[in-house]
């Protein structure tokens, strides 16, 4: 990390109180050395400030009024709606095909989703698109998301991520990869995958990335669910991905997946 | 509050909540309210399954990944400018202050305001979350769904992007 960078988190850190005692001496050490530093960490603590001066707000009472209609138009909430008892059966006899089918068929069926800008998809017709990630400013993360999606889950099988990456002859550069499972499509997050690191050597041009995941604890089979996969530049040089539909992918624990049109 | 939540009552007691947050987290008037606008629309869908614990915490994360979501249908898009903000004074909670203290920080805020807005979503949502609504490291980890260490660096770098904008607004009221 260079100079600068490691100045600027250790004082960020110092605002939140979340150095250790060995940052805390470097962090001294280093305003003592420096007035730039002390002026920055002053104008720092200034800024956080400032921040934390903003004024709590009112909902404006036309909005207040405008969102109350439009809420009252949309459709009833989920559990209240009077066709729910027909999808549940319906769901039921579906389960009960695809339970039966699962066991008929032994090939598997879809388990895979491609990766596209912003998008989880189970289409592979797209074009190859770039990703262009750096931990040094820039985007730094990017969250492909496929919400609708349904499949079985496959005790003993895991997740695996496969990317395209090319960090040009640097090396250093390191990948944290996370999946996130909304099993019931509710809007919260209801498991979260360890993160997993991936390292990116000097090595010139695309290369297979390719990151495994263990086991899971409360993984359940994905209803009408939203698979979240977050790649974050952690560390290193600026890093190109190619969302190549062939190569770029995830695999996934689950039968028979299956995206429903929102 | 649990299954038997009744989506008035969270309304009522939430809405300002909710607002401030969109408003902090958008680019403008418009943005805000559309946002507002969906995070109810989705609470009032989902609060039949809401599974109980905390609602602000719930709603917070709703109000993060709609941003989100909004945010990817409206890519590109361009940064608002002051006139858009045109609605903060009357949306601001009476403080007690005196005329001028109310102008000089009437001046200030807008000026954070302005340099907020300039920001990448990633690191006005991580500055909001830490230093308006004063999340620690791992809470704002669960909301983002990102690792402690990067909640850490991207506020550090959060915090240096701000800095910078605030000093070019400086520079340009000067020259």
């Amino acid at each position: 990390m260079p100079q600068d960078e490691r100045l600027i988190e250790l004082i960020s850190g110092s605002l939140d109180d979340a150095l250790t005692s060995d940052e805390e001496a470097e962090l001294e050490a280093a305003l003592a050395a420096s007035a730039e530093a002390r002026q920055l960490a002053a104008e720092l603590r200034q800024d956080r400030q400032a921040l934390r001066g903003l004024p709590k707000l009112v909902t404006p009472e036309s909005l207040k009024q405008s969102t109350l209609v439009k809420v009252r138009a949309a459709e009833p909430p989920v559990s209240s709606r009077p066709w729910q008892r027909v999808l549940l059966l319906a769901a039921s006899m579906a389960l009960v095909v695809g339970i039966f089918n699962t066991f008929r068929f032994s090939k598997a069926t879809a388990t895979t989703l491609y990766l596209s800008p912003g998008r989880l998809t189970m289409r592979t017709d797209s074009l190859s698109q770039e990703l262009h990630l750096s931990a040094g400013g820039g985007t730094s993360s990017h969250t492909m998301v496929s919400e609708n999606v349904s499949g079985e889950f496959l005790r003993g099988k895991t997740a695996r991520v496969h990317l395209l990456g090319d960090a040009g002859a640097v090396p250093g550069g390191k990948l944290a990869v996370r999946l996130h499972f909304d099993f019931d499509g509710d809007g919260q997050v209801d498991l979260h995958s360890p993160s997993r690191v991936i390292e990116v050597d000097g090595t010139v041009g695309y290369q297979n990335l390719v990151c495994a995941f263990p086991p899971m604890e409360g993984m359940k089979d994905l209803r009408n669910g939203t698979v979240h996969l977050e790649i974050a530049c952690e560390t290193g040089p600026p890093l190109k991905l190619r969302l190549d539909p062939q190569q770029a992918r995830v695999e996934l624990p689950f039968a028979g997946l299956k995206a429903q049109a929102s | 509050m649990g299954q038997n939540s009744n989506f008035e009552d969270v309304y009522e007691e939430h809405a300002d909540f909710v607002y401030s947050l969109s408003r902090r987290l958008s680019r403008g008037n418009a943005d805000a309210e559309d946002l507002f606008q969906e995070v109810f629309l989705r609470v009032h869908r989902f609060l039949p399954k809401f599974q109980g614990g905390s609602v602000r915490g719930w709603l917070r994360r709703i109000v993060v990944n709609t941003n989100s979501s909004l945010k990817r249908g409206k890519k590109n898009q361009a940064v608002a400018h002051l006139d858009e903000m045109e609605g903060w004074k009357e949306s601001i909670a009476d403080s007690g202050e005196t005329p001028d203290e109310a102008a000089e920080r009437t001046s200030t805020r807008e000026g954070l305001e302005h340099a907020l807005a300039h920001l990448s979503e990633d690191f006005r949502t991580v500055l909001i979350l830490r230093e308006v609504e004063d999340l620690d490291y791992s809470e704002i980890a669960e909301v983002l769904n990102v690792p402690v260490g990067t909640v850490r660096s991207r506020l550090a770098r959060a915090r240096m992007a701000l800095r910078k904008e605030l000093e070019e607004a400086t520079t340009i009221a000067a020259g």
